[in-house]
């Protein structure tokens, strides 16, 4: 630690009354068809802030619209390019209004209209341009720890994970609801076993009931899909069991009240600690609710995290569009081959270089100082990790939040 | 790295025997079970929490566990105060506590073999 972080920092006002750390261009396909098309436009522009979102289904889906509607009007997002081929059935007049509705500049290009792929990618990067250059004269306002929302997820777990970076993460949940913030957690496939603890936490009885509810349904998921939430690498990382495995995932959720169980693309309307429930409701039909962990960190951002802490003990280089991430490293050893992805080396807790408060506040500081600016590793590398699939939810119930959502969307 | 001073270099065999912290961490005052905090290789020699000397036969890498106590077929096994599951076997004092010998009491893990469990997983 050098200097004392940041409490507060300049940041993007946007009309709906939440600030963005960042202050993003989307270009946002709507089709796979459209997806080169769209990438051919950011492509000049990595290091100027121009991210690439998209969905690739051709049918129609109301849980990816519902997810990219949240995406582009995020808080760290200023602009937004949708790239249509022109025949998908993604909505794309309606989510053109929503976004304009959001007080950001959007632009539609649709490929089958434009005379084509080089005509768009012409027509999209004039428009890029133009947006980048007024971007960069934003307003800019105050802002402090009590406005962030900051996610929580791990990827490429072993048996270091549970002993340092994610109680480290857990204790600096703590740290950031106890100032006012917002934290969301969720891997609800990875806390099998972990229920009861889970329901004990929470704010109100009904809420524990769903609480118990996700977890068990996670559970059921995971049985009909024949596979849990486990994968080889975490066996050979000392990891025997998912109820094991899902002690050290749980721990990312520190030890204060849980305030409300949320879905994808559901805002907390207060500050607290939320769970984000990411798998689908009803028959389970379209596969693997979370084929990687990208798709989870998509989902986080949807539900307005502005920065992610992301604990891995294996070494996950993945970064995401949007929001930033913040490599929590676990193991000592992964640290010490892959220091170049990772911003946070927690696994010295076990090599006596550190206590878990020590790598706690270290978290809170850097969580403040990448809010200021700060790029993370995978942001300095050019990590913009993007993945949106085919799911369905049911609309979170009264019992789930103790406050109306604000700005339904459909 | 810093660069060592002369003066502070000392030989191997000046390093008191047996000072070296335990290579593991037990993380709850019920738990069955420590966790390595650095690998261990075959014939690596220190004392279990109760005082035994366990010597170790296999290489085990940071995160895996061992039997803190002996473990009797079908007893719970106990990490951080919580169950992690059902020990399938007896296990020794000092013993490798993974797949071979534990199984999960929640959903069975499909990369372990020893059950004939041959659902399709790879």
């Amino acid at each position: 630690m050098t200097t004392a972080a940041p409490t507060e920092w300049p940041a993007y006002p946007r009309a709906d009354g939440r600030k963005g750390i960042r202050n993003v261009v989307a270009v946002a396909y709507l089709v796979e068809c459209a997806h080169h098309v769209a990438r051919e436009i950011a492509a000049p522009y990595g290091e100027r802030g121009v991210h690439v979102v998209g969905f690739p289904g051709c049918y129609p889906n109301g849980y990816a619209f519902r997810m990219l509607s949240r995406l582009c009007t995020h808080p760290n997002v200023g602009a937004v390019l949708l790239v249509s081929l022109g025949c998908e059935s993604l909505p794309r007049e309606e989510l053109q209004t929503l976004v304009a509705e959001s007080g950001r500049p959007v632009q539609t290009l649709v490929i089958q209209e434009r005379g084509g792929t080089r005509s768009t990618v012409a027509a999209g990067r004039a428009w890029v341009e133009t947006q980048i250059a007024a971007l960069a004269d934003a307003d800019r306002v105050t802002m402090s720890i009590d406005e962030l929302t900051i996610g929580t997820i791990c990827g490429g777990s072993d048996g270091t994970s549970g002993l340092t970076a994610n109680p480290a993460v857990g204790r600096a949940f703590d740290t950031l609801v106890g100032a006012g913030g917002t934290c969301i957690f969720e891997e609800t496939l990875e806390m099998v076993g972990c229920e009861e603890d889970l329901a004990a936490r929470a704010t109100t009885p009904a809420l524990a009931v769903e609480l118990r509810e996700s977890v068990a349904k996670a559970e059921r998921y995971s049985v009909a899909m024949g596979y849990p939430s486990f994968a080889t690498g975490n066996a050979a990382g000392g990891l025997t069991t998912i109820e094991e495995k899902s002690l050290g995932a749980y721990s990312k959720s520190g030890r204060g009240p849980v305030h409300g169980l949320i879905k994808p693309g559901d805002i907390p309307a207060r500050s607290g600690l939320y769970l984000l429930d990411v798998v689908p409701d009803g028959d389970p039909r379209w596969g693997f609710p979370n084929i990687n962990d990208s798709v989870e960190i998509a989902e986080l951002i949807s539900c307005g995290a502005h920065a992610i802490l992301f604990t891995t003990g294996r070494g996950s280089v993945v970064g995401s569009a949007i929001a930033p991430v913040i490599k929590v490293c676990a193991n000592p050893d992964t640290y010490a081959l892959l220091s170049e992805d990772m911003d946070i080396d927690a696994g010295r807790i076990l090599t006596g270089r550190g206590t878990l408060d020590d790598v706690a506040e270290e978290i809170c500081g850097l969580v403040a100082e990448v809010a200021a600016g700060r790029l993370t590793a995978s942001e300095s590398l050019g990590h913009r990790e993007f993945v949106l699939g085919y799911k369905s939810f049911e609309p979170i119930g009264p019992a789930c939040h103790p406050a109306p959502l604000p700005m339904a969307v459909a | 790295m810093a660069k060592l001073e002369e003066s502070t270099l000392k030989s191997p065999t000046a390093a008191p025997a047996g000072d070296a912290p335990a290579p593991y961490v037990r993380l709850g005052a019920q738990d069955n079970v420590v966790v390595l905090a650095r690998h261990v290789d075959v014939g690596d020699s220190f004392a279990g929490p109760a005082g035994e000397v366990w010597t170790m036969s296999a290489h085990l890498d940071i995160g895996n566990k061992l039997a803190a106590a002996p473990i009797a077929a079908g007893e719970r096994v106990i990490k951080v105060g919580v169950p992690i599951g059902t020990a399938t076997r007896a296990i020794e004092s000092g013993e490798h506590v993974h797949s071979h010998n534990l199984r999960s009491d929640y959903i069975p893990i499909e990369v372990e073999e020893e059950h004939g469990d041959n659902r399709g997983a790879d």
